[in-house]
């Protein structure tokens, strides 16, 4: 498939026991605007 | 609700147990969902944000045979019933019941969707003007998708 193919994301590793979603939810939409097409 | 036509957006790809709700062991119970703290609260942020949000869930419980695939779409429709109530919503759920250990037959098979393989992923691009430059995973182990190739 070769859309899928080119399909990539970037990650992020969530550990409940040290991090907060709300958090980093919050961090990665401030750096939506910053992050390559 | 299927893919709206239009403009691409950036989505939120989540994993399900460990990042919104509390990891039991094969969670599949409406009883048993137990937020993990604040995470209506990021889908809501999200869906405020213009994100979709999917959920995308290895299911290996229902190809061992210790629930239906009926019961991980109960478990999701109490997920969206609860996070509606708190104005959130979650746009698909995607989820793999494949294992290839699994006990039930035609469930049993070494798949594409089972993360860390993307096809789930896949699938919700196929489905969704999703635009992949600027979306996201949140997970509890895969850091990249697709992941790098693994060491020989």
């Amino acid at each position: 498939m070769a859309a899928a193919a080119a399909f990539k994301i970037s990650g992020i590793k969530f550990d409940a026991k040290v991090d907060s979603l709300v958090e980093l939810v919050r961090r990665e939409l401030a750096a939506a605007p910053h992050r390559g097409r | 609700m299927r893919s709206d036509h239009g403009k691409r957006r950036a989505a939120a790809f989540l994993d399900r147990d460990g990042v919104l709700n509390v990891d039991h062991g094969y969670t599949h119970k409406p009883e048993h969902l137990d937020w993990i703290d604040g995470a209506p609260a990021a889908v809501r942020l999200l869906n405020e944000a213009g994100y979709y949000v999917f959920v995308i869930t290895n299911q290996s419980g229902v190809a061992r045979g210790y629930y239906k695939e009926t019961a991980v779409q109960q478990f999701h429709a109490h997920m969206q019933d609860a996070l509606r109530a708190q104005g959130a919503h979650i746009d698909a759920f995607y989820y793999c019941p494949h294992h290839p250990d699994g006990t039930v037959k035609e469930l049993a098979v070494r798949c594409r969707c089972r993360k860390p393989e993307p096809g789930m992923l896949e699938q919700a691009a196929r489905e969704w003007p999703i635009d992949p430059g600027r979306s996201f995973l949140i997970a509890t182990r895969t850091t990249t998708w697709p992941p790098p190739p693994r060491s020989k």
